[in-house]
C-alpha cells in the first residue's frame, strides 16, 4: 500500500480542495489516462485497487503509471471514545485530488482495452473521472 | 507541406474580465509577439483548436493573417510558442504566437512518429515510448509535420536513440544523439502477494528538525535536575 516513507510531522490539518489542478492535467508518459473531474480525496487502498483493477484487465503487455500519491495522514478517533482529548491517532493516508488531475495514464494496449481497463478502475475511486487520449 | 492560414483581429478589449467575455463567445484572446514588438489578438477558437488538437498546426508554420482595422490588413508568418487549456475542459484559454523570419533558422520541437510496430511487441514485449518529441533546427519554410521512424527490426531488450535517425536535408537535430526513443522491454508477471496483516498499522517515520531535537535533549536534563 503506498504510503510515505518519512515525514515530517504524523498529523495534518484537513486543508482544502479548492481550484483545479493546472499541474499533472496533462498525459505525460502513456497514450492514455484517466482524468479527475471532481475534487476529493483517494485513499490509498482505493489507488490500490484502481491499479489491481487495471493489470487484472490487461493481463500483460502493459505499462502502468500511478500519477497521485497518498501523503496526508488521515486520523481517526478510537471507537466510544468521548470529545477531546486531543487529535486521534494516525489511521490512513489520501491523496488530494483537484478536478483536472491525471490520476492513471496506460500504454501498450489498444484504446477499447485501455478505456475498458480504466472504466473498471474508476469504480475503485470516490470520485468522478473520464477516459482521455494523448494528444496526437 | 500545405500553407495553414489562420485570421485574426486586433484586440483592444484587456484585461481577465474582457478576456473571459470574448471567451464565452467562442473567441480566443491570443497574443502575437517577435521582432521587438507585441500584438494583442482575437481569433475563432473552434479553428485554431481544431488546428492545434489535430496535430497538425502545433509545430508546422502558420500565416497569420491580421486584421487591424480599417480594412487593413498584413500577413505574419509564426509559430504557436505556447497554449494554455482549461484542466476538466480541455478548451484552448489563451495561445501564444511568434513571428519568425523565413530567412533565419530556428529551433523547433518536431513528433517522432512510429510507423512499424516492433518485432519485440509481437513476441510479447512492451513498447516503451520514451522521447516524443525532438528539437531540431532549421529554416521555417522547412519544418516538417513528423518525423517517421521506422522500428520493425527493434527486439526484446534492444532501443532505438536519437543518432539512429536519418535527417532530411537542412534538417539539424539538437537533441542529445544518446536519448532513447523507443525501447521494447520483457514483459513482468505481476506477482499477487498475500494481503499484509495489519500492514495500515505500520507508521512512517518522523523526520526530527536537529534543533529541535536537542532542544528537547535539554529540557529533559533540565527537568533531571
Amino acid at each position: 500500500m503506498l504510503m510515505p516513507k518519512k515525514v515530517k510531522f504524523r498529523k495534518m490539518m484537513k486543508g482544502n480542495m479548492n481550484g483545479k489542478a493546472y499541474r499533472g492535467s496533462d498525459i505525460s508518459f502513456g497514450e492514455y489516462g484517466l482524468k479527475a473531474v471532481e475534487p476529493g480525496w483517494v485513499s490509498n487502498r482505493q489507488i490500490e485497487a484502481a491499479r489491481i483493477a487495471i493489470t487484472r484487465h490487461v493481463k500483460r503487455g502493459c505499462k502502468v503509471w500511478i500519477r497521485i500519491f497518498p501523503d496526508k495522514p488521515l486520523t481517526k478517533k478510537p471507537a466510544e471514545t468521548r470529545m477531546g482529548k486531543g487529535k486521534g491517532a494516525p489511521e490512513s493516508w489520501v491523496a488530494v485530488v483537484r478536478p483536472g488531475r491525471i490520476l492513471y495514464e496506460m500504454s501498450g494496449v489498444t484504446e477499447v482495452i485501455a478505456k475498458e481497463a480504466l472504466r473498471l478502475a474508476a469504480h475503485k475511486l470516490s470520485i468522478g473521472t473520464k477516459f482521455i487520449k494523448r494528444l496526437p | 507541406m500545405e500553407k495553414i492560414l489562420v485570421k485574426a483581429d486586433k484586440r483592444t478589449e484587456l484585461g481577465k474580465g474582457s478576456a473571459r467575455s470574448l471567451r464565452r463567445q467562442n473567441v480566443l484572446p491570443a497574443v502575437l509577439y517577435g521582432e521587438g514588438k507585441s500584438v494583442t489578438i482575437k481569433l475563432d477558437r473552434k479553428e485554431i483548436q481544431k488546428l492545434i488538437y489535430s496535430g497538425g498546426g502545433e509545430h508546422s508554420l502558420i500565416t497569420l493573417e491580421l486584421n487591424e482595422g480599417n480594412s487593413k490588413t498584413s500577413e505574419h508568418p509564426v509559430l504557436i510558442k505556447d497554449y494554455q487549456r482549461e484542466p476538466v475542459s480541455e478548451e484552448l484559454l489563451h495561445v501564444d504566437f511568434i513571428e519568425v523570419s523565413l530567412k533565419k533558422k530556428i529551433k523547433v520541437t518536431i513528433p517522432v512518429v512510429i510507423i512499424k510496430e516492433p518485432a519485440g511487441i509481437k513476441m510479447g514485449g512492451i513498447l516503451q515510448h520514451r522521447v516524443r518529441e525532438i528539437e531540431v533546427e532549421c529554416l521555417p519554410t522547412q519544418i516538417p509535420d513528423r518525423i517517421e521512424i521506422d522500428a520493425g527490426h527493434v527486439e526484446i531488450g534492444h532501443s532505438l536513440h536519437v543518432s539512429d535517425i536519418t535527417p532530411q536535408e537542412g534538417l539539424k537535430i539538437v537533441t542529445d544523439p544518446s536519448e532513447v526513443i523507443l525501447s521494447v522491454t520483457a514483459p513482468k508477471e505481476e506477482v499477487v502477494e498475500a494481503a499484509p496483516v495489519e500492514a495500515a498499522a505500520a507508521e512512517p517515520e518522523v523526520i526530527k528538525a536537529k534543533g529541535k531535537a536537542e532542544e528537547e535533549g535539554e529540557q529533559k536534563e533540565q527537568k533531571g535536575k
